[in-house]
């Protein structure tokens, strides 16, 4: 199985109808079946002239935010037999080099001038989709690999094959409607889901290829921003919104602003009469926006999955009164939950064939152990078929905007305190660092926090900082307890100084 | 046109009120930077800049990439400079 199975899926119920719907300024535009495959072609065309010395199955970069042409384009470098790497428009260089080392990338296509040696580069803006070009050697591709944290330097590479995404896309699609009635007793081919996540990340890409194969059509916001989701699913009759925790908390704002509450009926009159499935999605909803999402009116979906392991879980919020629940299992893994407590709460691990097929790692692609279950990180536990979240026993915060952020990661750049005992650990859902010093904290020390701060892309960086005057709590295996941290700071403000960098 | 300061203000000012509480944009003074200072998140910053690109008929794409803090103020000066251009 490769890419022209996916594609097939995917375009076969669109052939009189929008497959794709996106705006140009005010003009709406879309295209069916049959365009997005001349979209495609042409692409192809085009590309292969540009990539005309690249050898069959190097990976080429695809690094673009969201895009109307952005399927034809990936789907276009597969058709010529390239793997695509799917990468994070807003990465530094420095971490682009990183990525192009790892996958030994041939080529990038991006919306910007990328300066890498080696590297060929195709601007998207060049690329033609209109002739009625066809490319002279097609060979599909069976790869595709997304990033993990692709905003800084150490992300890690996955690798997933076609039948991978097809099988998770199917049992998705099969647990819903076994699950929900709203998926058993609707007519979905009238349905219209909104992109709102990125389409290079695994979950906006396998939104997209659960959705299409189905019948329900995707459309693009009309503009950027938060506002223009809102007005896009009004006016154009959107059914279907699956987004981070961070995008509903501002629309159940915005319909508190605007009609007083945020109910059924307010919600309703935010994304218009035909808005009915929500599905909340890339951070947990806390009990807040939990609270809310059960008010809202909309059949709300949460889960639960990871980059290494696609969708594991997927249910609906209401069907069990817990703000732990992420549902059950969409089938197409095993679980395991290690080592469980007297709570039985203990790290989930999973494998089957839907989880990541190889890595890439200097340029080598190594395939993960079939017979190995992949840890992850994240505490579960389970009852009857279903699936709680209980907490994190690895160092990553998850904001509510789905940006993954790796606190020990984020530690290695501040490398200048190493002479000092610190941390970077989570605070109030941000994230903070702390050092011990007897010096207290000097210019110097300031100035390079300043200046390391401001070297971390927007979301990464530290928001608040502290210094302690004196040593901070150890674990017993004499590492500085991260995990302790945030409630240490808050029961010992004599000790510790809030560091104000920015007045 | 030149735009107003204290009129972009007030539009930056709106779309805080849309997307948060009250209480915590009135915490917010003019010189407050939206994320080091005030941790408000991506989406709403994204929102603002948006916002006032097409009211004022300015880019600011750059300036969207936060290299540098930014503020009420700050924002508010770099609208009204790009309208005097």
């Amino acid at each position: 199985m490769n890419f022209l199975n996916v594609y097939e899926e995917i375009t076969a119920p669109f052939s009189d109808r929008p497959m794709m719907t996106w705006f140009e300024g005010d003009e709406k535009k879309n295209c069916n079946a049959g365009e997005f495959k001349r979209f495609t072609d042409s692409a192809a065309a085009y590309l292969e002239k540009i990539f005309a010395d690249v050898p069959k199955c190097r990976w080429i970069g695809l690094k673009s935010r969201n895009h109307p042409m952005w399927y034809p384009i990936f789907f276009a470098l597969e058709e010529l037999g390239y793997p695509v790497l799917l990468l994070d428009e807003n990465i530094d260089s420095r971490a682009l080099e990183s990525f192009c080392k790892q996958a030994k990338l041939a080529g990038i296509v991006s919306e910007k001038d990328e300066n890498i040696e080696n590297i060929i580069l195709c601007k998207i803006s060049d690329i033609v989709f209109s002739s009625c070009e066809k490319p002279n050697n097609i060979s599909w591709e069976y790869r595709v690999a997304f990033c993990t944290s692709g905003t800084t330097g150490k992300a890690k590479i996955f690798v997933f094959h076609a039948d991978s995404v097809i099988e998770q896309s199917r049992r998705v699609r099969e647990s819903l409607i076994a699950d929900e009635k709203t998926f058993s007793e609707s007519d979905v081919s009238s349905w219209v889901v909104i992109e709102t996540l990125p389409q290079r990340h695994c979950l906006g890409f396998g939104l997209s290829m659960l959705v299409l194969p189905w019948g329900i059509s995707v459309i693009l916001p009309e503009k950027e921003g938060i506002f223009s989701i809102a007005d896009t699913c009004r006016k154009h009759g959107v059914t279907v919104l699956c987004t981070v925790p961070a995008i509903w908390k501002g629309l159940f704002r915005m319909a508190e602003v605007r009609f007083g509450n945020c109910n059924s009926e307010s919600m309703h009159k935010l994304l218009g009469e035909n808005m009915c499935l929500a599905v909340s999605a890339g951070a947990r909803l806390n009990e807040i926006l939990w609270e809310k999402a059960l008010n809202s009116g909309f059949t709300f979906l949460n889960g639960w999955g990871m980059t290494e392991t696609g969708f594991v879980s997927i249910g609906n919020i209401s069907a069990d009164n817990s703000v732990s629940y992420v549902g059950k299992l969409v089938g197409g893994h095993e679980t395991e939950i290690l080592s469980p407590d007297e709570n039985n709460f203990g790290e989930l691990a999973v494998n089957g064939s839907i989880v990541y097929q190889s890595t890439l790692v200097d340029g080598e692609e190594i395939p993960r152990d079939k017979n190995e279950f992949y840890h992850t990180g994240d505490i579960f536990s389970s009852d009857n078929g279903n699936y709680y979240f209980r907490g994190r026993c690895k160092s990553v915060l998850i904001r509510d905007d789905g940006e993954n952020i790796y606190l020990d990661e984020l530690e290695s750049h501040f490398s200048f305190l190493e002479n000092e005992q610190f941390c970077v650990f989570e605070h109030n859902e941000q994230p903070a660092l702390v050092f011990y010093s007897q010096k207290g904290v000097t210019e110097e020390i300031r100035e390079n926090l300043k200046a390391v701060n401001y070297s971390l892309p927007q979301q990464k960086r530290i928001s608040k900082f502290y210094c302690s005057k004196i040593p901070l709590p150890i674990t017993s295996k004499g590492e500085t307890a991260r995990y302790y941290m945030s409630s240490y700071i808050s029961g010992n403000s004599e000790n510790i100084e809030e560091i104000i960098l920015y007045k | 046109m030149k735009a107003n300061i204290e009129e972009v203000k007030q539009t930056i000012r709106g779309v805080l009120l849309e997307l948060m509480e009250e209480d915590a944009v009135a915490k917010i003074s003019d010189s407050d930077f939206f994320a080091e200072e005030m941790g408000i998140g991506s989406m709403t910053i994204v929102q603002i800049f948006v916002t006032c690109q097409e009211k004022y008929n300015v880019d600011l794409s750059n300036e969207m990439q936060l290299t540098e803090p930014m503020s009420i103020q700050t924002l508010a000066e770099t609208v009204v400079n790009k309208t005097e251009q």
